[in-house]
């Protein structure tokens, strides 16, 4: 049976590829046919003539067998089609307005799916650049009532190492943070100290240079680094010679043995370099990790792992239970750990850019309409002249498809372009956003969809073509377009659904707004725009107990405090976006105040003058002052957030707490509270926060400098690093030269993203569903031109005439006004996550944007009413 | 153009038939259709607009194949004979036609 099949298909091609011998041979054959009749017909006792004259009548016309054999080779569809494409690139040469607007429609609207779904695929489609990354799982540990989400520690990820089945290897990093010296300008980098088996865990391998050997864990004296792609191009010139190196790490030597391939950049932090997690290269003991990582053995599934951690910390609780009473380990997808929180989003814009392309498509389906309209008297004559109607419809298909496929090559070229521009407006926190690109999937979906809109808006022009009625089309000569109600149906239809779909994208775009704007009004606690903070590292050497750090600030404060430019200076151990220490805290008159909520107050040790700086304003008792010095009762000031989780219904101050635990703890009195403070970003709640003078605490290594400018001065990083200098010439600092201001905004790039790309789509939107309108009205008023005349004729005003197109205009938004309004109440359920201070049904939002979709729809309508009053009754009357 | 509902109809029949006279030699178009009016006295009457169409398709369904010979008067004859697919095919629409027309006719005489 294949066989035939083959047979057949050789049959075709040849009749595709010989089509001109083929029908040679069939003139010929059938001209025999002829002869062999004439032949007979002389048999029989004709004259020559007669008997050619009787068979040629017999037999009829030679060309219209042909056709018919030649429809049975089965090729007739291709040549057909080109023939109908060449004939379209023809039109469409002829009317570049049509051709400009429908083309430029779709590609627009197809270049913007591609790029948004690119960035999908890119993101969160995409399996991670791993050894079977899809085994890989993000692992955490979670203490029980407690919110937050921590990677184990190095003693807990041993412990289920050891026991787990499941998960054949775990692997973890920490911060390895320090002054890189000895190569070239003195930096800072921000590496990770790693565990042995990381890099294998993950299946990477140095592109230069060779892996952390067993023997670097295990001698105290190795000291190597091995370095990201990044920081090897961008430090060592991409030096090939660079093995081997040594190069000082926080006064340290070490010696480069790697580079990483380019691609390896692994989530969260973005690391420059990686050393050994050992005591020698952190010059701690390793003890808490950043990030742990394991990997499933082959016949485990997730939900088995997450059951054995779970009995494996169960089990531990009852030799250990100070380290595993409570504490639940949880595993992630390493995918969805890293992309999880942007998916929603590009979710979201996949969704609206769908809705695009299909207000994009109805578009283009109305104007194709409108073309077929005024074509229809061409189409009746096709049709009178004997095109049968599946030809017809074949024809318009034909048209339709080669609009798209234009639309298609164009708008994936756009994306290209497009993609980069997305991209630059991306979050810097994007996860993965070196992988962007345009792969295969994201061009393939893109085919698709540019093949589905050249038969979805082909589709309904060409059924419509199929029903032309021939005698009223050619009958009615004078517009040449014999208008159908169906038609009018349809195309009323057609507005009515971009109006809607407009609607909805609308109302997306207005609640993403909102929800921006919501946040940017975010009380963050202090005055970001004016303050600065630059982060230096005193080295253990110069600085080796607390007092010396301690004199350290105070020394510099005067410094900076004579500047011009700064008006308020402070040292702090802990600042927004700049971390924070957590400590054992215990209440005096609160023993049973909850200890977890307790662990997660941030505490940070000020200058006095750190509230004034930063803007953080008193709501009760005193700030610290000179009366809070090492020999004076110890103090604390407490954030409002404390107050309100711990004090909720009594006055603070002069309570008393204890921050350390055993033998370093201290009491201290509570002598104010300050305003509500966000500590990561305008999405986090405000933060519990303790306050302690600087003198009186334990200082560590890296205080941070904060300033606060006068408004529209210059970065101030240089008189900081002037200031610093003044005291130590040696102090490395780290300038970050971005106000605070900055990481605010940064901390909803993702909400901004969003709210930019939403309100374009649904500009667009708008604009095509008021092209539509205007569109769908000039067309009603041309085609009831006569009528118009005659109720001029008859005395109509011109309101009476303005009312008459407006309340037909008004008709079709109000009626997809109801229906898009029932898809945002069905949809707009879905942005819930995205939202922010906002209800998803918000009346005021959805009020306005449906105010602005009916202003500017009726708007639209105005240009065709005003045609419709200026109607010359005779002029109307007299062209029928 | 497109094919009436007439002509379907009897299409299956003149497959069935237009096999049926090759299987014992390879035809010329004409001698096929003479050949079918001959033995059927006439009675059917095959149409060259149907002919050479039925002709092309079952070649192309690879039932039959064809050859150019030359013919009586030295010109090129194009010569048409069955396919070992056409052979059980004909059988097939042979059974086919008999179990369809036993059918036909009991229903002629007995309702």
């Amino acid at each position: 049976m294949s066989l035939r099949w083959i047979k057949e298909l050789g049959h075709w091609l040849k009749a595709l590829f010989h089509s001109k011998r083929l029908s040679r041979e069939l003139n010929t054959e059938l001209e025999q046919h002829l002869e062999f009749m004439v032949a007979e017909n002389i048999a029989r006792g004709m004259s020559p003539a007669e008997a050619r004259r009787a068979a040629v009548m017999k037999f009829g016309g030679v060309d219209r067998y042909a056709e018919e054999s030649r429809e049975s080779w089965g090729t007739q569809l291709l040549s057909e089609v080109f023939h109908d494409a060449r004939q379209t690139l023809r039109q469409l040469t002829k009317s570049p307005g049509f051709t400009f607007v429908t083309v430029g429609t779709l590609a627009v609207a197809i270049a913007a799916s591609t790029s948004i779904f690119s960035i999908l695929h890119s993101v969160v489609l995409q399996p991670l650049s791993y050894r079977d990354s899809g085994k890989l799982v993000d692992i955490r540990q979670i203490r029980a009532n407690a919110q937050n989400q921590f990677a184990p520690n190095l003693a807990t990820l041993h412990a289920l190492a050891e026991r787990s089945n499941s998960l054949t290897e775990m692997a973890g990093y920490t911060g390895w943070i320090g002054n890189l010296t000895g190569a070239g300008q003195p930096e800072r980098i921000y590496g990770n100290a790693v565990t042995e088996n990381y890099f294998s865990l993950l299946g990477v391998e140095p592109m230069l240079g060779r892996p952390f050997l067993a023997s670097e864990y295990s001698d105290t004296e190795a000291r190597v680094m091995i370095l990201t792609h990044q920081l090897w191009v961008n430090k060592f010139e991409s030096d090939t010679d660079v093995l081997g190196r040594q190069v000082n790490f926080n006064l340290q030597p070490f010696t480069i043995i790697g580079v990483m391939p380019p691609d390896f950049r692994p989530g969260a932090g973005q690391p420059e370099a990686f050393a050994p997690l050992t005591e020698t290269s952190l010059g701690r003991t390793p003890q808490f990790l950043f990030r742990a990582v394991g990997r499933l053995s082959p016949d485990a599934t997730l939900a088995q792992a997450v059951q054995e951690t779970g009995l494996i910390s169960n089990s531990l609780a009852a030799f250990d239970p100070g380290q595993w009473e409570g504490l639940k380990i949880s595993l992630t997808p390493l995918l969805e750990s890293e992309v999880g929180h942007i998916k929603t989003t590009l979710l979201t814009l996949v969704g609206a850019v769908g809705f695009l392309l299909m207000v994009a498509c109805v578009n283009i389906a109305n104007l194709m309409l409108t073309r077929a309209n005024t074509r229809q008297r061409e189409i009746a004559l096709k049709s009178a002249l004997g095109a049968s109607s599946e030809r017809l419809f074949q024809q318009l298909l034909t048209e339709s498809m080669i609009i798209a496929l234009i639309g298609g090559i164009v708008g994936i070229g756009l994306a290209f372009v497009g993609l980069d521009f997305l991209v630059s407006l991306a979050p810097v926190d994007l996860p993965r956003l070196n992988e962007i690109g345009i792969h295969g999937l994201a061009l393939g979906v893109s085919a698709a969809i540019t093949l589905f809109t050249g038969i979805g808006f082909g589709i309904l022009p060409a059924l419509q073509a199929r029903r032309v009625d021939l005698t009223e089309a050619l009958k009615d000569g004078s517009s040449g377009s014999g208008q159908n109600r169906s038609s009018v149906r349809v195309r009323n239809a057609l507005v009515v659904s971009e109006i809607s779909l407009a609607l909805i994208l609308l109302a997306g775009a207005g609640l993403l707004m909102q929800t921006f704007m919501n946040l940017r009004e975010t009380e963050m606690g202090y005055d970001g725009d004016v303050v600065y903070v630059d982060r230096i590292r005193l080295l253990p050497q110069d600085y080796p107990d607390n007092q010396s750090r301690i004199d350290m600030a105070y020394r510099t404060l005067p410094y900076l405090e004579q500047e011009l430019e700064i008006l308020h200076a402070a040292f702090a151990s802990g600042v927004p976006y700049w971390g924070s220490f957590n400590y054992v805290l215990q209440l005096e008159s609160r023993p049973n105040a909850d200890p977890d909520q307790l662990s997660r107050v941030r505490l940070s040790s000020v200058t006095n003058d750190y509230f004034n700086t930063i803007g953080n304003r008193l709501i009760k008792g005193r700030y610290f002052d000179e009366r809070d010095r090492e020999d004076t009762p110890m103090v604390a000031i407490i954030s409002e957030q404390f107050a309100r989780q711990h004090f909720p219904d009594s006055d603070p101050i002069g309570e008393r707490v204890a921050v350390g635990g055993g033998d370093e703890r201290e009491w201290r009195e509570i002598v104010g509270v300050t305003r509500d403070i966000r500590w990561r970003g305008m999405l986090d709640d405000p933060a519990a926060v303790i306050f302690v003078p600087y003198r009186q605490h334990l200082t560590g290594p890296n205080p941070k400098v904060v300033v606060r400018v006068r408004p529209g001065a210059r970065n101030p990083g240089p008189l900081i690093a002037k200031a610093v200098h003044s005291v130590d010439g040696q102090l490395p600092i780290e300038l970050e030269s971005v106000p605070l201001s900055r990481y605010d905004s940064n901390s909803i790039a993702i909400q901004r993203f969003s709210f930019v790309l939403l309100t374009a789509f649904s500009s667009v939107a708008l604009l095509l569903a008021v092209l539509g309108v205007y569109g769908v009205m000039s067309h009603n008023v041309n085609q009831r031109r006569t009528e118009i005349g005659v109720r001029i004729a008859l005395g109509a005003q011109s309101k009476d005439i303005a009312g008459l197109v407006l309340s037909n205009a008004a008709r079709l938004v109000a009626i997809g006004l109801v229906i898009g309004m029932a898809g945002v109440l069905a949809l707009s359920r879905l942005l819930e996550s995205m939202l922010h201070g906002i209800e998803p049904h918000d009346s005021g939002t959805l009020i306005t944007v449906a105010t602005v979709l009916v202003v500017v729809t009726i708007l639209s309508a105005y240009l065709p009413t005003r045609r419709a009053c200026r109607v010359d009754p005779t002029i109307a009357l007299r062209s029928n | 153009m497109a094919p009436t509902k007439t002509k379907d109809t009897l299409l299956g029949t003149l497959d069935l038939l237009i096999l049926r006279v090759i299987s014992h030699e390879p035809k010329h178009g004409y001698g096929i259709a003479r050949r079918i009016e001959q033995i059927s006295d006439n009675i059917l009457n095959v149409q060259q607009g149907s002919l050479y169409p039925a002709l092309h398709r079952l070649e192309k369904k690879a039932f039959i194949q064809s050859k150019w010979e030359t013919g009586d008067s030295n010109k090129p004859i194009k010569m048409y004979s069955l396919t070992k697919d056409g052979a059980r095919q004909l059988e097939e629409e042979i059974a086919h036609w008999k179990l369809a027309s036993a059918a036909v006719n009991t229903v002629i005489n007995e309702a």
